[in-house]
């Protein structure tokens, strides 16, 4: 297993919550779990990633920015554990666990 | 009727999805939610990744406005396999019961059984949840379990549903001890073929399950029909006592000498008196009742 | 030990236990009183024939000798399996007799389990686990899956497996690490009549094995997230 962290400032990002946090996916062969709570007191958005996948680390860093450059959020906390899912279907999750919480 | 469950089965919804199409509408509240993070203190010695809930969730709601407490495991982490943190997240759901006193427990169930890489705390977690059930029972609380998950109840979880006031099963459905696998491994592909599915289900499944008297209520795989059968079932009364093990006790030994023998299902079904029974696994559920239901 | 060599250590009073097909049967002798003994034997495995005999067992002591302490001695390879007992609901009769085991702790009689020979996945959970309290003898076998199947199964090496297992107690077969993960309440090793005679005077009314196993480290979370959830 590996661990990753980053720490995403956005000082103009924004995100309003419909609830306390969201989870979308499951920890199963090729696939992974998605959950998105708000640090109200927080501007930047931390990534807590937990892979199976061992030297993807350029690859996870692309998939964040991404998220960050589409949805511009704020004071979110992501929380994944995954099993060597693709960077497609995570952006897809990521995506996925963002609507649910933000009700879009 | 719930109307988000319109066209929604049961089979291949998640654990967290299943408990939104039986419950009343936002009625759910999750306990000990994934937001927790109470992982599996284990996986990591096994280069496993963890699920922020460890393959389970618990929580209360209402159902047709009674109280109930629930426990929905989910089939697409290891299998539903149940290891120290799923087992105690249920355990606690249970005790927890004594006290709150809920109108019912709703248990959907949806795993192998015990999770080898945490095999004795599984195997104790399983008999904690027995005796945490049967507690629960004897305070007058019924206990109703529901199987229709891609992984059926089997191993602990099998034995587990046997412990419930009664069950709730879907056609595809199925519960048991040992699983085809092993059955084919101890007996020979020959007696049985466990990659024969319609062989499987005549075995482990719903009908066979139902048409034996093990199962109370037999279930289209759909939200809805999980919904419906739950709001019956908790009509039943709670029955925890001596005489009931002793009809109990009669019924096994009467099925035990019935069946002797049998190998197969269509063999047990023709005995329960079905004219075509090589045709059951065909029937809907309806058509199934309408033909004169369990025996 | 086998059942001859251990019957006279539990009841040096003396004893009625017959064995037939493989079930143990009878009453032992002790100072207080006698004691029903129910149980298994030549490591049999637990098939809907031994589930009905051992049920049967249990009931006759609960409608004729109310009170009456029950002591299970435990010896199996594990459930049967066979087709013809998984057609018939082997789970329901592993079920009943878990319940009737139960039904006896609440009707007011001790049920205290003694492994002495092997107990084995389904089969310790059939007859083993449900007892009010659970025993071992120091060289018996409790056991889920042995090593080179989990080795198998999880596709990790055997040699790996074996040294976690020394320090982690969650997984590998073995009396020590039922008992540090809290399902053993004690290993009886020394004077088992003096052991029997204490463990009938037990208080069996809650399950503690959450809290033993955290004391004594083999369950690191269990008691806590039980705890957790009942008073959420």
């Amino acid at each position: 297993m590996e661990h990753l962290e980053y720490r995403m400032e956005a000082p103009d990002g924004k995100t309003v919550a419909v609830k306390p946090f969201s989870l979308v996916g499951v920890v199963a062969s090729a696939n992974l779990e998605v959950m998105l709570e708000i640090v109200p007191s927080e501007k930047a958005c931390v990534f807590l990633i937990d892979t199976a996948a061992k030297g993807f680390e350029a690859s996870w860093q692309a998939v964040v920015r991404d998220f960050m450059d589409r949805w511009k959020p704020a004071g979110l906390k992501v929380s994944i554990n995954d099993n060597a899912a693709s960077p497609s279907v995570v952006s897809l999750r990521l995506d996925q666990a963002y609507e649910a919480l933000t009700g879009e | 009727m719930n109307l988000q469950n319109i066209g929604c089965n049961y089979l291949e919804a998640s654990a967290r999805k299943r408990l939104e199409g039986i419950l009343d509408p936002g009625s759910f509240r999750e306990l000990c939610p994934p937001t927790e993070k109470r992982i599996s203190p284990h996986l990591h010695y096994f280069d496993i990744p963890v699920a922020f809930d460890d393959g389970v969730v618990t929580g209360e709601g209402t159902l047709d406005g009674k109280t109930v407490a629930v426990i929905a495991q989910e089939g697409r982490f290891m299998g539903g396999a149940i290891g120290e943190v799923h087992s105690a997240k249920i355990v606690g759901l249970l005790r927890r019961c004594l006290a709150k006193k809920p109108d019912a427990v709703l248990f959907l169930f949806d795993s192998g059984g015990v999770r080898l890489q945490e095999a004795n705390a599984g195997e104790l977690g399983v008999a904690e949840i027995i005796r945490a059930i049967l507690d629960v029972r004897a305070a007058g609380i019924r206990v109703f379990g529901l199987v229709g998950g891609s992984c059926g109840a089997y191993g602990g979880a099998g034995i587990i549903t046997g412990c419930c006031d009664a069950l709730a099963v879907s056609e595809e459905g199925r519960i048991g001890v040992s699983g085809p696998e092993v059955i084919e491994t101890n007996m020979g592909v020959e007696v049985f073929d466990s990659r024969d599915r319609a062989l499987v289900w005549r075995t482990f499944g719903g009908k066979n399950r139902y048409l034996q008297g093990q199962v109370r209520e037999l279930v289209e795989d759909s939200m809805e029909s999980f919904r419906q059968a739950a709001i019956r079932l908790l009509s039943l009364k709670p029955d925890y006592s001596l005489d009931q093990l002793e009809a109990e006790q009669k019924q096994l030994e009467e099925r035990a000498e019935k069946f002797a023998g049998c190998r197969d299902a269509v063999d047990v079904w023709r005995k329960l008196g079905y004219p075509s029974p090589e045709n059951i696994p065909s029937l809907t559920v309806a058509e199934l009742k309408s033909e004169g239901g369990a025996k | 030990m086998t059942l001859q060599e251990l019957l006279p250590k539990l009841f040096p009073a003396g004893n009625t236990v017959t064995v037939t097909d493989n079930i143990v049967s009878g009453e032992g002798r002790t100072a207080s009183g006698a004691v029903s003994v129910i149980g298994t034997t030549n490591g049999t495995r637990l098939g809907i024939r031994e589930l009905l005999a051992l049920s049967r067992l249990f009931i006759n002591v609960l409608r004729n000798h109310p009170g009456q302490p029950i002591l299970m001695l435990v010896d199996n390879n594990g459930q049967k399996m066979a087709l013809e007992d998984e057609l018939l609901g082997l789970n329901q009769y592993i079920a009943h007799l878990v319940k009737l085991q139960d039904l006896a702790r609440r009707n007011g009689h001790q049920v205290a389990a003694l492994v002495y020979g092997n107990s084995i996945a389904g089969g310790f959970i059939a007859f083993g686990l449900c007892a009010g309290d659970t025993y071992a003898l120091p060289d018996s076998n409790t056991s889920v899956m042995i090593l080179p199947a989990i080795a198998r199964v999880t596709k990790l090496p055997l040699e790996y497996l074996e040294e976690l297992s020394k320090t982690v107690s969650v997984f590998a077969p073995g009396v020590k690490n039922f008992f540090l993960t809290g399902g053993l309440r004690e290993v009886w090793d020394g004077n088992l009549n003096d052991c029997m005679d204490k463990s009938f005077c037990r208080d069996q009314s809650a399950d503690t094995r959450d809290q033993l196993g955290a004391e004594r480290g083999g369950r690191p979370e269990a008691a806590k997230i039980i705890r957790e959830i009942m008073n959420a």
